[in-house]
């Protein structure tokens, strides 16, 4: 990220924090559909999320860690579009939003049964996941998104996997579970 | 590949999956707010970034300037006579959290702060500039925090020390309201505590949340020590008992 576009858009520049919203946007938007499950909530939480990056940049001390810092606040908006929307949207819309490139090898039963896994999950152990498997990012990395300690990472961490392998287990039949890699 | 393997395995391809690019409309339609929001805390940025940028010497004879004279208006205060309880300065902290190569058993140390990142680092219900009244605590001297975990549960604890009494009840009113509030931590249940001047030791009864938060004041210092994941709750109060031992 270009550090001066971020201290000018600091200095209350508004060009060139549109050139930075443009440059941030798909990434913020796809850390939250992974998160919120949810185009339109994702589309939502990019939106207050490059509002509030605005409305806050001024306070980032270090715009070499601009990007690290709008996730934080990313995360944040998609907590509360997450509370806002307390009942997540129809399954059906979010299987059709994942045949958009969607992996071949994995199998349609394993989709469904990783989005139920995750639909059941609360927002901030989402959020640990996405970071983690998505951004691949370290713990540490995490830690300093999320603005927690790192055992707390550790902690939703071991949570949501306990939770995904629990759902994916008891979803398995034999009949699908033998698409699965062994 | 075994299972664990496997689920993260199977989590990568599937986080792949998914759109990668946002409707321009979306930008769009925050940029047109742009223009009627302001931003907050420009004033206290310009403020923050000429402390930051000082030359370490000058900021490190200023901190000890604000300490020397911090030490010697409590030692006027205290009035120094025989029977008057210790004066905790900033050198006691680290004795007086858990030592970093002294925590639970099986846990390994993660972290220590011993700077102005720990009056925020209990802090989640708020970020950027909305943290402001947590960092710039009246009366604030010093703090220190250390942090263990293993895979199942972590352990936190923490001390800030005021330059009074008042500045620290203050300061741990704050962080109660955090504990208890929604936005915060959300825990329901609270219970006395038989040390301290102030404060409770706080749960809760979903099995979501699995923390612990034990928080109280002792004089100028407000202390606190929590555990999430699985922590038995007599070993949190053990640990908080021998914290506030070390601080008279």
């Amino acid at each position: 990220m270009d550090q001066q576009l971020v201290e000018r858009a600091q200095g209350g520049d508004e060009a060139a924090f549109g050139e930075l919203a443009y440059a941030i946007g798909d990434r913020l938007f796809t850390v939250a559909q992974r998160i919120l499950r949810d185009i339109d909530l994702a589309e939502d939480a990019t939106q207050q999320a490059i509002v509030a990056i605005w409305r806050e940049l001024p306070g980032l001390r270090d715009p070499a860690r601009f990007e690290a810092w709008a996730y934080r606040v990313l995360v944040n908006a998609c907590y509360a579009e997450a509370r806002k929307e307390r009942r997540w949207s129809p399954s059906l819309r979010v299987l059709e939003t994942d045949r958009v490139g969607g992996d071949p090898e994995l199998s349609v039963a394993d989709r469904d049964e990783l989005e139920r896994g995750f639909r059941r999950l609360p927002p901030e152990q989402r959020a640990v996941l996405v970071l983690q498997h998505y951004l691949d990012l370290t713990l540490p990395q995490i830690a300093g998104v999320l603005g927690v300690p790192i055992g707390t990472v550790r902690s939703r961490l071991h949570y949501a996997r306990r939770a995904m392998r629990a759902a994916l287990e008891a979803d398995a039949r034999p009949a699908l579970s033998g698409s699965r890699p062994s | 590949m075994n299972r664990s393997r496997e689920i993260d395995h199977l989590l990568d391809r599937w986080m792949d999956d998914g759109p990668t690019v946002v409707a321009d409309r979306v930008i769009a339609a925050a940029l047109t707010e742009i223009p009627t929001t302001r931003q907050r805390g420009a004033q206290w940025a310009r403020l923050k970034e000429s402390f930051m940028t000082m030359k370490p010497a000058v900021t490190v004879l200023g901190i000890a300037a604000v300490a020397v004279a911090a030490l010697a208006a409590l030692q006027i205060l205290a009035g120094g006579g025989v029977g008057t309880p210790r004066v905790i300065t900033s050198d006691d902290l680290p004795a007086i959290v858990v030592p970093a190569d002294e925590g639970p058993a099986g846990m390994q140390h993660d972290i220590t702060y011993d700077d102005e990142r720990i009056l925020i680092r209990p802090i989640i219900s708020v970020t950027g500039t909305d943290a402001i009244p947590y960092l710039e605590q009246p009366g604030f001297v010093a703090g220190r925090y250390t942090e263990f975990s293993h895979s199942t549960a972590g352990l936190l604890s923490w001390a800030a020390l005021f330059e009074s009494a008042e500045d620290a009840q203050r300061s741990l009113d704050l962080y109660i309201e955090e504990v208890e509030s929604e936005a915060g931590y959300a825990l329901g249940n609270r219970a006395d505590l038989t040390f301290g001047e102030e404060g409770g030791f706080w749960d809760d009864d979903d099995p979501e949340n699995d923390i612990q938060v034990i928080l109280w004041r002792s004089g100028a210092l407000v202390m606190a020590a929590a555990t999430f994941g699985d922590f038995d709750p007599d070993e949190l109060r053990t640990i908080a008992e021998e914290m506030d031992d070390r601080a008279q």
